[in-house]
C-alpha cells in the first residue's frame, strides 16, 4: 500500500488546533507523521510536544503484567482511570520459521532489545509510552504444544446473528498508546520504520530494526479523551454538527470507563499455570454511524439508550457523564431486565451490560478509544479478561436478544446502543506475562 | 405518555388550498443540492402553492443560492404558510399530502424480497418506551430511503427488523451503514425507512441485509426466515430524482386533513390487485365508531378504505383463522383476536391457541415492536395470564399469542398493552397507538 503523500492528509498546522494536528499525524504514522509531530509548535494538555520533554524510563520499574496501566495512568476528580491520549495497534505475522530454533532464538533476543529500548526511552506511563504485545490463536497454532487449560483463547468467531465479522489472524498484535504522539510515533516508527532508535529526554535508545521478525499485517490508530471526538465531525458516520460537549472523550458524546464498571486488573489476570500474570485481549473493530443518534434522537433518548430510561427520568447523567462520579448507577435498576424492558420500551447499554457482572463484580476491563481509520466513524473495541470465554458472556448480555425476544424492545432499535454500532472485525489475544512477552511457546519455562 | 409533539402536520406540508400545479416547473431552482435538501420541503410547498398563496410567486426555492429555509414552513421572504393539521385527534387521521416517491424494482436478499423505495428527507416520528418524538430532516440528509421486507412468494410484509442494515454509498465504494427505523406509514404500511446523507448527485448503491426474523415462526415461516440474507439495489440521484419527488406530491383536500381516516395505502399500485386493493364496499362504521367516508385528489383515495381481503400486510380480522373473538380497539389500533382449537400447529395437542392480531385501522397494517400480556378470568377468578409471544404464521401474519389449557365461553380475557408499538410513525399516525388502555374480549368457545 502506497501511503498518501502527507501534505495531502495532515492539515496545516498553522491553521489547526495542535491536537488535532497531532491526532491527524499519530493516523498518518510513518517518518511523515513524525516529523510532522515534532516540528508541530505550542504546547498541547494532552502530552509533551517535543521528544525532549518526554520522561525516560527504567526497565525496573515496569511491572510484570503488561496490562498492569492503571497504576501508571492519572485518574480523574472521580477518581476514574483516564486513558492514554493516542492509540496504534500494529497487526503483524512472523517473518521467521518459530519452528527452527535457531531462528525463533535469534528473533527472540531481536524483539527483546526492542522492547527494551521502548522501556528505556520512554516512561511507563501515559506521559511517556504504555505497550502491550499480544498473540493470537493463530500464533499458538504453529507449535505442536497446546495452550494449558488456564488460558481460554478461542479463535475469535461471530457472536451475535446481527454481525459477519471477519478475522484478524495476525500472529501478533502490538498495542502502543501515549498522551504524546511524538512518543507514540517514534516508538511505531522505530519498530516498523526505519528510524533505528527512539529520542527522549537526553537519551537516544538504538533499537534493532523488527524485518526479519515481524511482517506488518494492519496499523490502526484512535484516539480518546475530552476535545478529541469533537475535532473529528465532519467524517463519514460523525455528523459535523454534532453537538458533542467539549469534555466528553467519545464521539458518542458520553464518558464511559467508570471506576465501578470496570474490573480491576486483578480480575481480569490469568491466575494460574505457566501464564499466571497474563490477561486475554479482545479486540473488535466497530463501525459507528451517528447521524440518527446526533441528529434525531434527543438527548434523554441518547441517555435511555446508553444508560437506561430510569436515569433519563431521573436526570441522573448531565451533559456527558459528569453527574455520575465513578459509577454508572445501574446497581439499583431491577435485576429482571426482560420484565423492565416489558413496562419501558426501550433497554440502556449499560443496564444490559451489568446483567452479567459475577458477585456483582464487573468482568470486562474496557480500554477502548475511537478511530477514523477507513475515513469512517468507528471504535476499536479493546477489552481485557481472565477469559475470552468471559467477554462472550458479556457480550451475549449486551445483545439483549431475551429481551427483543420477549418485550417491544428490537433487536437493534430501542436495545442500548445497537442500532448505532456495526461489528466489522474481531480478533482475541493473550498478553502474556512480561517475562514471556517475547515469541513464547504455549508451554513456556 | 409524554408529548412533544407538534400540531404541524410534517415538514413537508403544503398549501392551505391543496391544489397541484404541475405546470411549475422545479428544474431551474433545483440547481445545488444543498440548496434543495434542506429546502426541498419548502420548494414542494412553494411549487404547489406560491402562485396562489399571498399573491407571491416567488417559490422559496428561488431565495439566493444555497440559503436554506429553515423547515419550519414558516419560510423566507413571504414563502408559503405550511398548512397544518391543527390540534389532530388523539387517532388515526389524514395528513395533509400524500408523498411521492421513486419506487425502484424489488430484489431478492436471501429468503426475503425487497422493495426499495426513496424519497426527499422528510420528519418522522420515534417512538421510545412512551415517548413520541418529532425528528426533523437536519439539512445534511439528501433522500429518505425505505425498504419494505415481504415473503417472495406472497408478497406478505414481514417485520424483519433483526438486523436490518442499509450500506449507503457511491457505486463501487463501501457505503456507510445505517440501521433503518422500522416505521409505519398509512401510504406505505410497515416498512424501514430513515433520513440519509449521501453527497453529490450520481448513482448511490445501496447493499440490504435482511436479518432473521425476531419471532416465533410457524406454519410455512418455520424454518424459511431463520436466516439472513443480503442484496444490492442503485438508484440515481439528481435533479431529475429531486423533481420527480417533489413534483409527484399530491395535497389532500383542505377541509379533510386532520379528519380521523387514512390515506389508502399506496402499494396497491405495485400489487397485481391495482386499486382495487382499497375496498369501499362496507358502510358499516368502523369498529372504532367512525363513520365511512371517501376522499379522493388526483387518482390518491382517503377516507375510511378498508383494503381489500387479499391485499395489505394482516387479512381482515373476520378472515383470520379459528373463531374470531372480537375487534377491541385500544389507542385507535384494532387488536382483532382470534382463538383457534386444539390440535393446531401453534401450540401442544389439547390446548387451544388465543392470537391477538394488533392493526392500523383502515389500512391493516401490522405494529410489531408492541409488548402484549393477557389474563384469563372466570366468575372474577384469574384463570391464566403471562405475556403474548410475537409470532409470526403463513395465515396469521404477525401477531401475539399463547397457549390456553382451559378455555370455556363466557371467560373474560384482558389484552394489556404493556409497551406500545415502538416503530417510527409517519404523519397520521403519531397521535394514535400510544394512550392504549385493556381491552377485555368474553371468550366464545365452539364445541
Amino acid at each position: 500500500m502506497t501511503l498518501p503523500d502527507p501534505e495531502d492528509r495532515l492539515p496545516d498546522p498553522s491553521e489547526t488546533p495542535r491536537r488535532e494536528f497531532l491526532k491527524a499525524a499519530v493516523a498518518l504514522g510513518g517518518s511523515a507523521g513524525l516529523s510532522a509531530c515534532v516540528e508541530a509548535p505550542a504546547a498541547d494538555p494532552g502530552g509533551a510536544a517535543d521528544l525532549a520533554d518526554v520522561p525516560t524510563g527504567d526497565p525496573d520499574a515496569v511491572p510484570d503484567r503488561q496490562h498492569a496501566w492503571n497504576e501508571a495512568l492519572p485518574t480523574d476528580a472521580d477518581g476514574n482511570v483516564r486513558p492514554p491520549r493516542h492509540h496504534v495497534l500494529r497487526y503483524a505475522d512472523l517473518g521467521f520459521d518459530p519452528t527452527d530454533g535457531d531462528e525463533r532464538a535469534a528473533a527472540r533476543e531481536t524483539l527483546r532489545e526492542a522492547l527494551s529500548a521502548l522501556e528505556r526511552a520512554f516512561a511507563w506511563s501515559n506521559e511517556g509510552l504504555l505497550f502491550t504485545v499480544g498473540y493470537a490463536p493463530a500464533y499458538f497454532d504453529r507449535f505442536d504444544a497446546s495452550l494449558p487449560a488456564s488460558v481460554d483463547l478461542p479463535a475469535p468467531t461471530a457472536l451475535t446473528e446481527m454481525e459477519d465479522p471477519a478475522f484478524d489472524e495476525a500472529d501478533l498484535l502490538i498495542h502502543l498508546a501515549s498522551d504524546a504522539p511524538a512518543a507514540l510515533l517514534s516508538a511505531d516508527e522505530a519498530l516498523f520504520g526505519d528510524a533505528g532508535a527512539v529520542r527522549s529526554g537526553d537519551r537516544e535508545e538504538q533499537v534493532p530494526n523488527l524485518s526479519g521478525v515481524l511482517d506488518p499485517v494492519d496499523r490502526r490508530t484512535g484516539f480518546v479523551g475530552a476535545g478529541l471526538p469533537r475535532e473529528h465531525r465532519g467524517v463519514p458516520g460523525l455528523p459535523e454538527d454534532a453537538p458533542i460537549p467539549e469534555e466528553a472523550p467519545l464521539m458518542m458524546g458520553f464518558r464511559n470507563g467508570f471506576r465501578a464498571s470496570q474490573a480491576t486488573e486483578d480480575r481480569v489476570t490469568v491466575r494460574e499455570g505457566p501464564f499466571s500474570g497474563a490477561t486475554t485481549q479482545h479486540v473488535a473493530a466497530l463501525r459507528l454511524q451517528l447521524n440518527a443518534w446526533w441528529r434525531q434522537e434527543s438527548h434523554a433518548q441518547r441517555v435511555a439508550k446508553l444508560f437506561s430510561p430510569v436515569h433519563a427520568a431521573e436526570e441522573r447523567v448531565g451533559d456527558w457523564g459528569e453527574k455520575l462520579g465513578a459509577d454508572p448507577a445501574v446497581a439499583d435498576l431491577p435485576e429482571d431486565a426482560v420484565a423492565y424492558a416489558r413496562d419501558s420500551g426501550v433497554v440502556g447499554h449499560a443496564q444490559k451490560a451489568a446483567r452479567a457482572r459475577e458477585d456483582g463484580a464487573p468482568l470486562l476491563l474496557r480500554r477502548d478509544f475511537d478511530t477514523t481509520d477507513g475515513d469512517h466513524a468507528g471504535v476499536h473495541f479493546l477489552t481485557n479478561q481472565r477469559r475470552i470465554g468471559e467477554f462472550v458472556r458479556v457480550r451475549a448480555a449486551m445483545t439483549g436478544a431475551d429481551i427483543a425476544d420477549e418485550t417491544a424492545v428490537g433487536s437493534r432499535v430501542n436495545n442500548g446502543i445497537l442500532q448505532y454500532v456495526f461489528v466489522r472485525r474481531r480478533g482475541n489475544y493473550l498478553l502474556p506475562p512480561r517475562r514471556h512477552r517475547v515469541l513464547p511457546t504455549p508451554t513456556p519455562e | 405518555m409524554t408529548d412533544d409533539t407538534t400540531t404541524e402536520d410534517d415538514a413537508t406540508a403544503g398549501p392551505r388550498n391543496g391544489a397541484r400545479e404541475p405546470e411549475r416547473r422545479a428544474d431551474s431552482q433545483i440547481t445545488r443540492r444543498r440548496a434543495l435538501s434542506a429546502g426541498a420541503v419548502c420548494l414542494a410547498g412553494a411549487l404547489a402553492g406560491c402562485a396562489s398563496e399571498g399573491g407571491s410567486d416567488r417559490p422559496a426555492g428561488s431565495t439566493a443560492e444555497g440559503e436554506e429555509t429553515d423547515g419550519s414552513g414558516t419560510g423566507e421572504g413571504g414563502g408559503p404558510t405550511l398548512a397544518r393539521v391543527e390540534d389532530p385527534p388523539d387517532a388515526v387521521y389524514v395528513p395533509t399530502h400524500f408523498e411521492a416517491m421513486r419506487h425502484l424494482d424489488p430484489i431478492r436478499a436471501g429468503p426475503y424480497e425487497v422493495v426499495p423505495m426513496v424519497t426527499y428527507p422528510h420528519a418522522f416520528w420515534t417512538v421510545t418506551g412512551e415517548t413520541v418524538e418529532r425528528t426533523e430532516p437536519s439539512g445534511a440528509e439528501d433522500v429518505h430511503l425505505m425498504v419494505t421486507v415481504r415473503d417472495p412468494e406472497t408478497k406478505a410484509v414481514i417485520p424483519a427488523e433483526t438486523g436490518l442494515e442499509l450500506t449507503v454509498g457511491r457505486e463501487s465504494e463501501s457505503g456507510s451503514t445505517h440501521v433503518p427505523w422500522p416505521m409505519v406509514s398509512q401510504e406505505m404500511g410497515l416498512h424501514a425507512g430513515d433520513n440519509v446523507p449521501l453527497g453529490e448527485d450520481g448513482t448511490y448503491e445501496v447493499t440490504v441485509r435482511v436479518g432473521a426474523v425476531d419471532a416465533r415462526l410457524t406454519g410455512d415461516y418455520a424454518g424459511r426466515f431463520d436466516e439472513s440474507g443480503t442484496g444490492t439495489f442503485t438508484f440515481t440521484f439528481d435533479d431529475e430524482f429531486r423533481s420527480e419527488v417533489v413534483e409527484g406530491i399530491v395535497y389532500v383536500a383542505e377541509g379533510d386533513r386532520g379528519r380521523r381516516g387514512a390515506l389508502a395505502n399506496a402499494m396497491a399500485r405495485m400489487g397485481s390487485q391495482g386499486a382495487e386493493e382499497n375496498s369501499d364496499t362496507t358502510e358499516e362504521p368502523h369498529p372504532n365508531g367512525v363513520e365511512r367516508w371517501r376522499g379522493g385528489e388526483a387518482g390518491h383515495r382517503y377516507g375510511t378504505y378498508e383494503r381489500a381481503p387479499d391485499a395489505g400486510d394482516l387479512p381482515p380480522a373476520d378472515a383470520l383463522p379459528g373463531t374470531l373473538q372480537g375487534r377491541p380497539v385500544t389507542g385507535d389500533a384494532v387488536l382483532a383476536t382470534t382463538l383457534i382449537a386444539s390440535g393446531s400447529r401453534f401450540v401442544d395437542d389439547d390446548e387451544r391457541y388465543l392470537a391477538v392480531s394488533p392493526r392500523t385501522p383502515y389500512n391493516r397494517s401490522s405494529l410489531p415492536m408492541t409488548a402484549l400480556s393477557y389474563e384469563q378470568r372466570r366468575e372474577g377468578e384469574s384463570v391464566s395470564s403471562g405475556p403474548l409471544t410475537g409470532t409470526l404464521d403463513h395465515e396469521l401474519g404477525y401477531h401475539y399469542g399463547a397457549a390456553l389449557s382451559d378455555a370455556r365461553t363466557g371467560d373474560a380475557v384482558t389484552l394489556t398493552v404493556d409497551t406500545p408499538p415502538q416503530a417510527a410513525r409517519h404523519a397520521g399516525y403519531q397521535t394514535a397507538f400510544r394512550e392504549m388502555p385493556p381491552v377485555e374480549v368474553e371468550l366464545e368457545v365452539p364445541e
